[in-house]
């Protein structure tokens, strides 16, 4: 990193002072927040000079991220710096020096510490372990800005190799991985974090953490960078717009693409770039900014090369408003009334507005939206993740809320109205109960044709003799009772059945008689015999008549013989009541014999 | 409470069946005539205990069942294949130098199994076809 200046808390001070209105407007500013800035500035400011505007904000707790995403990575940053890194990470490519120059001027005029160096242009890899660093690109005479002009911070400069984006951030966290794969799908703008920037994905989940902004008047410098942020990808958007979407899609690809495609926009970009006057936001104290996804300003950033033109400076000047007015107009651009609380989801569509913006240099609601949605994009990176690793083929696409609530796929609506046992905790696990059910139905289907349990015997299969012909077949089986269905001589097939009535119970037992009995009794001497008919009770097996179908089917063939045989029970109904293959020994020896003319053998 | 859960099992149990895929039937091209298609294939069934109910060569049908509950059916229809039917009759023969010699031609043939009337999946025939194109293999030499 090259020489950075360590900021103190009184340097903030004065460059709140130097904004003059904004502090004043605010009015008094706690103490305790510009200690925090102070002591921020102070630590950051041995190490990163970017980074030192930190916002004083409130990180989420590391659990709560994944640390896939190098943004997201709480632990790395404090925690102070963690909400400037994710909301503020922005990087700013800038071509050209003289372009430099004029961002220069502007910054100094608001802030008047900031240096921007031309470098090289900052590409930003995700690597696979979630962290992202900062790789360089070949980019010709690109000078990559660093965005997170803090107050009263130096913007520094870049280093001429790869830059790490935590150093940029301070965070440690580089916003712009998620964005790379952008490259793939010119056209389509990345800014629409909710659904315009994977289209692939389905639907976008955005957690949205929640930021807390200090003071506007103290955190001043913080706004500051925040509006200035979302100012520059506002730009951003609306100049990839016009040009080319540089931004949105996201593929496989997207990741190895090197900055590239960023480089090729830089005439225009930078031609853009005076549009860049920024807009200020007004910012209201103690909002609260949604964040969503930190990877939307990577977009911005290096990766995909797509320079923002961000005029920091601008930016800087319409920031604080402490009614929630618009303080001004940057670079006598509009000034934008975008009030961070606005932010929300409906803010997200506004962002794809504010993308069709033709011109860079559109009126500056257009690009309050995007900043907007930055903004919000800030907090919640792991679904945005997820997503990105989806569209690449990578992850999988369930949201995470989705993992564990079996319920989850119901739509809220309904879901709502579920008792309240099959939402809670233990009804979920009731609900995982329910898929063997689901799948009991199925469970039936045989994997494999079904064959006859136990197999046809042995004997029902033998070789043709001299006697055996399909006649003889036929014979053999008419003489047993049989009616003869079909033939099919070529085949020398014959398919006989035989049906016979019976009775048929239910538990297995013998047929018994329900009614009647026999009474045999005397009374001196005379001897009298009598019927009574009674209803027998309940202990009888209940029996049905039922027809008794066999079906026989012979096949003689030029070498073997073969039958087969099977016993249906059929009720009254018409219902099968049992059904069994029956090709056993006993029937086809004594239908062999009867084939061969041998009388069948005497039964006892 | 417990009335919406025992419905809710229910319709989750139905859905389980709601969703069986209409079974095509599973085709298969065999490099022999039909008739010898269907001579061998009823071997083969009624080795597995299945009882024929109807075949004929000349139309290429053949129904079998098994009697297991619920109820096991599989038909056969075999076609020829690639030739018109003409030369099946013998109209054309000598255009069909290579068949023609051993009169044996090409057929198509699909197969359907049915469990109480509807449909298996195709790949439930797979272990009877491949018996099957063993088995005509040997017919063949």
């Amino acid at each position: 990193m090259p020489s950075s200046r360590p900021l103190t808390s009184e340097r903030h001070l004065e460059s709140h002072q130097a904004l003059g209105a904004v502090g004043q407007k605010l009015g008094a500013a706690r103490e305790s927040v510009v200690e925090r800035h102070g002591t921020i500035g102070q630590r950051e400011g041995g190490r990163d000079p970017l980074v030192e505007g930190g916002l004083p904000a409130r990180c989420q707790p590391p659990g709560q991220y994944h640390n896939r995403h190098a943004v997201s990575a709480g632990q790395a940053c404090h925690t102070h710096r963690c909400l400037a890194g994710k909301a503020l990470a922005v990087e700013l490519a800038l071509a050209g020096d003289h372009q430099v120059g004029i961002r220069q001027q502007s910054l100094d005029a608001d802030l008047g510490h900031h240096q921007f160096d031309a470098g090289s242009q900052l590409g930003a890899e995700k690597r696979p372990g979630g962290e992202a660093h900062a790789s360089r690109c070949a980019g010709p005479g690109q000078v990559a800005m660093l965005l997170a002009q803090c107050r009263g911070g130096d913007v520094g400069e870049a280093r001429q190799g790869g830059i790490e984006a935590r150093h940029l951030l301070g965070c440690g966290t580089l916003l712009g991985t998620e964005y790379r794969a952008g490259a793939t799908l010119a056209q389509q703008r990345v800014v629409d974090v909710h659904r315009g920037l994977y289209p692939q994905a389905g639907q976008a989940r955005v957690e949205t953490g929640e930021v807390e902004l200090g003071e506007v008047g103290e955190g001043g410098a913080a706004l500051r960078q925040l509006t200035s942020l979302a100012v520059a990808q506002s730009r951003a958007e609306g100049r990839q717009h016009s040009r080319t979407g540089v931004i949105g899609g996201a593929s496989a690809e997207g990741e190895k693409q090197p900055v590239g495609t960023g480089v090729k926009r830089l005439a225009n970009q930078l031609a853009d770039t005076e549009g860049g006057a920024v807009q200020g936001g007004a910012l209201v104290g103690r909002q609260r900014l949604q964040a969503t996804d930190l990877g939307q300003l990577h977009i911005s950033g290096a990766t995909l090369g797509m320079p923002s033109p961000v005029g920091p400076g601008p930016a800087s000047q319409g920031i604080m408003d402490v009614g929630g007015t618009p303080l001004g107009a940057g670079g006598g651009k509009k000034g934008v009334e975008a009030p961070l609380a606005a932010i929300g989801q409906g803010t997200f569509q506004g962002l794809d507005i504010a993308a069709g913006a033709p011109r860079p240099d559109g009126d500056g609601a257009r690009r309050i939206g995007g900043g907007q949605g930055i903004l919000e994009a800030v907090g919640a990176d792991e679904d945005l993740h997820g997503r990105a690793h989806s569209s690449q083929g990578r992850g999988s696409l369930s949201p995470a809320g989705v993992r564990q609530n079996p319920v989850a796929f119901i739509p809220a609506r309904i879901r709502r109205r579920l008792p309240e046992t099959f939402r809670g905790e233990r009804a979920m696990r009731a609900w995982w109960l329910l898929l063997p059910v689901a799948l009991a139905g199925c469970q039936l289907t045989p994997a494999t044709l079904p064959e006859a349990q136990p197999a046809p015997s042995a004997e029902c299969r033998w070789p043709v003799e001299p006697d055996d012909s399909l006649a003889s077949a036929v014979t053999a089986l008419e003489a047993q009772g049989f009616l003869v269905r079909h033939t099919d001589v070529a085949l020398g097939l014959v398919s006989a059945e035989l049906a016979r009535t019976t009775f048929h119970h239910h538990h297995g037992i013998d047929p018994l008689p329900r009614l009647g009995g026999f009474v045999l009794g005397g009374t001196g001497g005379r001897l009298a015999t009598g019927v009574t008919l009674g209803i027998g009770g309940g202990i009888s097996p209940v029996v049905d008549e039922a027809t008794r179908l066999e079906r026989v089917s012979v096949m003689v063939g030029s070498q073997q013989v073969r039958v087969s045989r099977d016993i249906r029970l059929v009720d009254w109904r018409g219902e099968v009541r049992e059904a069994r293959s029956a090709s056993d020994a006993a029937f086809c020896k004594a239908l062999h014999r009867a084939m061969a003319g041998m009388p069948a053998p005497e039964t006892p | 409470m417990m009335r919406h859960l025992l419905i809710a099992m229910l319709l989750a149990g139905l859905a389980g069946c709601a969703t069986l895929p209409p079974s095509e039937p599973r085709e298969v091209r065999l490099a022999a005539s039909p008739e010898t298609t269907l001579r061998v294939a009823m071997a083969l069934l009624m080795d597995r205990g299945y009882v024929i109910r109807y075949a004929d060569g000349e139309l290429g049908r053949l129904d079998a069942v098994l009697a297991r509950m619920p109820g096991y059916g599989v038909s056969l229809r075999v076609v020829y294949e690639g030739q018109p039917r003409r030369v099946r009759e013998g109209l054309a023969q000598d255009e069909d130098d290579n068949h023609a010699p051993r009169q044996r031609g090409h057929s198509q043939l699909s197969v359907v199994a049915t469990r109480r009337g509807r449909a298996l999946p195709p790949a439930v025939l797979d272990p009877l076809l491949t018996d099957l194109q063993a088995r005509l293999a040997d017919v063949r030499d």
